[in-house]
């Protein structure tokens, strides 16, 4: 009788070590690879559904897990964090080379472009082809539903902002007389603008409204569009502007026959001996549309100089 | 059943001491629970300003929280730039940090816009004309919602009216149980007769609504209501009416429960300090009760025992100078005092003794009879004689009501005692009266002659009558003989002189009618008449002799001598006509029988009565005549007693009067005869007669004549 018991006890015991063993593999095969702590360093301001979409991308291409931080700079003063992170995306000409001696460049690229997002009662109203008269009069026609509301919402406070709708049409601002003519008849950016807010159609908080209040209003239903950066890639994946906005479109405006549409250009920069199998990121190719990307020189200029005098004659009108 | 001092003592003091000490101990506990009521009432008015401050306070934060969010930047550029969505979402992230209920935004083209509701309702722009819309204002709202307290201030930007926000508290159980916490009370609200808001439980909240609003007339400021079987002190306050102008009622209830079971802590604490006391109250009760109490009251008891039973010289020897120290002294002159007294009053018995028992044998040896009456009406006392007089008739005198003692006497007699009672009352005139009471078939009429007079105390006061009354029976038939005898006494008298006037011209007519005789022949014609006239001659000599027998009685010759001696020869001298007249004679007497009579004269007695009766019985009968010795009596009576028809009432009372006759050829003095003689022995006669059975004559002659 003791040895048959004796012989359980040892065979119980067995099987549970076995079985201990078994689920010590199991978890070492799920456990996925360490996270890339990485820093994003821009002077644009991200909202949150940008960054998250950068950092998928990020993800997407280094094969990694990606923690992401946002470090905002000025093209004059941004320099490498003190606690070196193992990768560092830079806005293109941001930092100077000489600052990034402890990291190396690597193939990927991640690109933004600037275009107005658009929901979808307001999209209906624009028709076939979005330029500043149809979306204007579209504007109308919506205002004239709901007198109360403010039917386009912008981050006129950002300086990247003001700077984009400079790039769309064509100058800032104009010279000469001022006439109450609709917004989209105005020549400059500034008048347009201006104008637009003059017809009730712009919210004149966004003279004071950043990225994350000019999203944060879209995505509360207070206005029907508003301009931002979204990756290159979502011009050609309509369901992603649909994933983070809902029944939303997005748009660039056709502008003097020409589509303009403003780039931003994210590097990869991976610290020295830190090796990563990365996938090079590819050129996406778009017809129809005129990339431009301002450079750091013109960025810094016009942080400097042109931002204040264009913000001021938005404010105070004087033209 | 007997008990001792010590144990009257010791619970007497035992009773009153517990029943002071129970007393002080509900005294003490009822100003406990007076004191603690009046704490209860004065930590009700604190409460009612803690409320007030509160309430104050609650105002205060509401306004100047809805005045922060007024100012708030966002809150005004999304109502200035028509960001409802942010604004709205902005309004429910506020609220959702803070304990409001909601807060709302009323812009001025009257466009609202709730935390609680993603909706955007519209109602009518302002009229910006209306400088109230600038006023910041706190007020009550009562609706289907519930109770709630709403801060509204207007929303500026740049000075320019934009909107109006309020922000609205919810007044409801979990406010109201934050607010019991702070305050350490319950606190309800009540709108309408309705509890609308309450930190007590719904069971208490259900009797708060049954108690107080279904029992308007009790609605007091302060009062004491039963709330889930536990008592609360309950404050009403109303301070503030709402938006209807309905006023809001506070109430703040205290439980008194635990002040009650502290009440009652201190009741039973006190019941068992009063216990313990009473045990030592009643050791030393009954400790002092022996050493100073008992020990000294049993030697005055002892001693008093001792004077009780007569030992007046007992003297107590307690020196001490309190109260049984008094009483020691006090016992001691009364003892002395009692001894004086006693030599006194034994003094005083003596004298008193001896003044009734004269009093009594003037009474005694009194032949009036004397009763005294109470003012009541009653027979107090009675002499002897009074027993003597009375005894028989009335029973028990003492005792005896005037209305008894009336009732049973003639109709006349009672008239006249009366009469004399009303006259000595009302006049104070004693007036003498008679009374006639009748004793019976023997026992004849009795006669009293009495009065009244008055029995007055020390003060002149009446406290009673005496009645004294006499018997005047024996006098009243002496009168009566006297009378009869003054008339007998005349007739015969006259008789007698009639009598002699006859007698001569009788002898005369007699002695010339036999010389007729005489003369004339058998057979003269005439001689018949001349015997007639000689005949009635003889017979009214006859009649004139009786007259004169009844008027000159001869000479008595009384000697003691055998009853059968007298008797004898009568029957011998009447049997003749007794078998004539078919009469049987029946002799009853013992032949010893001795009688101290005039044997000639009593015989003459029998001789009338018993010829008398064969008279009266035409058709024969019987005579019985009896003669007895009474035994104790000084009489031997004599009786004759016939067969005959009787003898009516009227006649039997005139039987004995002289020439009373019912007969057609008697003279009407047989029986006159009968009583002189009778009277002669100071006897006395009496008839008794009953139609168709007879007649009875009865005559009593003294046995022996005394002297």
């Amino acid at each position: 009788m003791q040895i048959i018991l004796k012989t359980g006890f040892f065979s119980l015991l067995l099987a549970v070590i076995a079985v201990i063993l078994d689920l010590q593999t199991l978890i070492a095969q799920e456990r996925p690879e360490a996270e890339l702590k990485s820093t994003l360093i821009a002077s644009i301001d991200f909202v949150p559904e940008v960054l998250e979409m950068v950092r998928r991308q990020l993800s997407e291409q280094t094969g990694r897990g990606v923690s992401l931080i946002f470090q905002p700079a000025e093209p004059d003063s941004a320099e490498i964090p003190e606690q070196k992170p193992q990768a560092i995306l830079i806005e293109k000409g941001l930092i100077i080379p000489e600052k990034l001696q402890d990291y190396n460049k690597s193939p990927v690229k991640i690109e933004l472009v600037w275009v107005m997002v658009f929901h979808s009662s307001i999209w209906q109203l624009i028709g076939d082809e979005l330029t500043p008269e149809s979306f204007g009069k579209a504007l109308l026609q919506h205002k004239e539903k709901h007198p109360f509301f403010f039917p386009w919402f912008e981050s006129l406070f950002s300086k990247h902002s003001l700077l984009n709708f400079c790039q769309n049409f064509s100058n800032c601002s104009a010279r000469g007389k001022y006439e109450k003519k609709p917004f989209w008849q105005q020549s400059g950016a500034i008048r347009l603008l201006y104008r637009a807010m003059e017809q009730g159609l712009l919210n004149p908080l966004s003279v004071e409204a950043d990225q994350m209040l000019a999203c944060k209003v879209f995505t509360a239903g207070d206005s029907v569009c508003f301009s931002m950066w979204v990756p290159i890639k979502w011009l050609s994946a309509p369901e992603q502007v649909k994933r983070f906005f809902g029944d939303a479109r997005i748009g660039v405006f056709k502008v003097n026959d020409r589509r303009l549409l403003p780039r931003l250009s994210l590097d990869l920069w991976l610290e020295k001996g830190f090796d990563l199998p990365l996938t090079a990121s590819e050129t996406i190719a778009l017809e129809g549309y005129e990339l431009i990307e301002a450079g750091i020189e013109k960025k810094r200029d016009w942080f400097r100089r042109d931002f204040s005098e264009a913000y001021d004659q938005l404010i105070i009108g004087d033209f | 059943m007997n008990v001792s001092l010590r144990f009257k003592v010791i619970s007497l003091l035992f009773i009153m001491i517990t029943s002071l000490a129970l007393i002080m101990n509900e005294k003490s506990t009822a100003l406990i629970y007076e004191k603690t009521q009046e704490t209860f009432q004065q930590r009700l008015e604190q409460l009612a300003e803690s409320v007030k401050s509160y309430w104050e306070s609650e105002k205060n934060t509401l306004l100047s929280n809805s005045m922060l969010y007024a100012e708030s930047e966002k809150i005004i550029n999304y109502s200035t730039y028509s960001l409802l969505n942010l604004l709205q979402q902005e309004l429910e992230r506020l609220i959702s940090k803070t304990g409001f209920h909601d807060m709302r935004l009323l812009l001025k083209n009257g466009q609202l816009i709730s935390s609680s509701s993603p909706i955007i309702a519209q109602s009518s722009p302002f009229n910006l004309k209306d400088t109230r819309l600038h006023l910041a204002q706190v007020e009550l709202q009562y609706g289907d919602e519930g109770l709630f307290l709403v801060a509204e201030v207007p929303v500026q930007k740049m000075g320019e009216l934009i909107g109006r926000l309020s922000l609205r508290r919810k007044l409801d159980d979990t406010r109201l149980k934050k607010m019991a916490r702070n305050l350490q009370a319950d606190v309800s609200l009540g709108v309408r007769e309705q509890i609308v808001a309450s930190s007590l439980e719904d069971r208490a909240r259900d009797d708060m609504v049954k108690e107080h609003f279904r029992k308007s007339e009790s609605r007091e400021m302060i009062m004491r209501l039963v709330l889930k079987g536990e008592v609360f002190s309950v404050g009403r306050l109303a301070f503030e009416k709402t938006t209807e102008g309905d006023p809001l009622i506070i109430y703040v209830a205290v439980s008194q429960k635990k002040m009650l079971s502290l009440v009652e802590q201190a009741r039973s604490q006190n019941l068992s300090v009063t216990g313990w006391a009473l045990l030592l109250t009643l050791l030393l009760t009954i400790v002092f009760s022996e050493r100073v109490l008992i020990a000294r009251i049993r030697a005055i008891r002892d001693g008093a025992n001792l004077i009780a039973e007569g030992n007046l010289d007992q003297k107590f020897n307690i020196v001490s100078g309190d109260e049984l120290g008094d009483l020691a002294r006090s016992f001691n002159r009364m003892a002395s005092n009692l001894k004086s007294n006693r030599d006194r009053l034994q003094h005083y018995i003596d004298r008193i003794e001896k003044l009734a028992n004269y009093i009594q044998n003037i009474l005694g040896s009194l032949k009036t009879c004397v009763l005294t009456w109470n003012m009541s009406g009653y027979i107090e006392t009675v002499n002897t004689s009074a027993i003597a007089e009375l005894g028989e008739y009335y029973g028990d005198l003492e005792g005896l009501s005037l209305h008894r003692f009336l009732k049973k006497l003639k109709l006349e007699s009672r008239a006249e005692m009366v009469k004399a009672l009303r006259e000595i009352t009302y006049s104070e005139s004693d007036r003498q009266f008679d009374i006639e009471i009748d004793l019976g078939e023997h026992g004849g009429i009795k006669v009293l002659q009495g009065g009244f007079s008055v029995l007055r105390d020390n003060a002149g006061k009446p406290y009673g009558f005496v009645l004294t009354l006499s018997n005047i029976t024996q006098r009243k038939i002496i009168e009566q003989q006297l009378y009869h005898a003054d008339k007998l006494s005349s007739i015969g008298q006259l008789s007698a002189s009639v009598a002699h006037e006859i007698k001569n011209p009788l002898a005369s007519i007699k002695t010339l009618g036999q010389l007729l005789q005489e003369e004339t022949g058998e057979d003269d014609t005439r001689r018949e008449y001349i015997d007639v006239i000689v005949s009635e001659v003889n017979r009214l000599n006859g009649v004139v002799e009786q007259l004169l027998k009844y008027a000159k009685p001869e000479g008595s010759s009384f000697r003691q001598q055998a009853f059968s001696d007298v008797i004898k020869p009568v029957l011998a001298l009447v049997n003749h006509e007794a078998e004539r007249n078919r009469v049987i004679l029946k002799a009853e007497f013992d032949e010893n029988l001795q009688v101290y009579v005039d044997a000639e004269k009593i015989k003459q007695v029998f001789l009338n009565l018993i010829f008398n009766g064969m008279q009266a019985m035409g058709n024969g009968g019987t005579i019985s005549i009896r003669a007895v010795k009474e035994t104790e009596s000084p009489w031997t009576a004599f009786a004759v007693e016939d067969s005959g028809a009787g003898m009516p009432e009227e006649v039997c009372r005139k039987v004995f009067e002289p020439f009373f006759t019912t007969k057609q050829r008697g003279t009407g003095l047989g029986l006159a005869i009968v009583k002189k003689i009778i009277d002669l022995h100071g006897g006395k006669i009496e008839v008794k007669s009953e139609a168709g059975k007879g007649t009875t004559f009865t005559f009593y002659l003294p046995s022996k004549q005394e002297g």
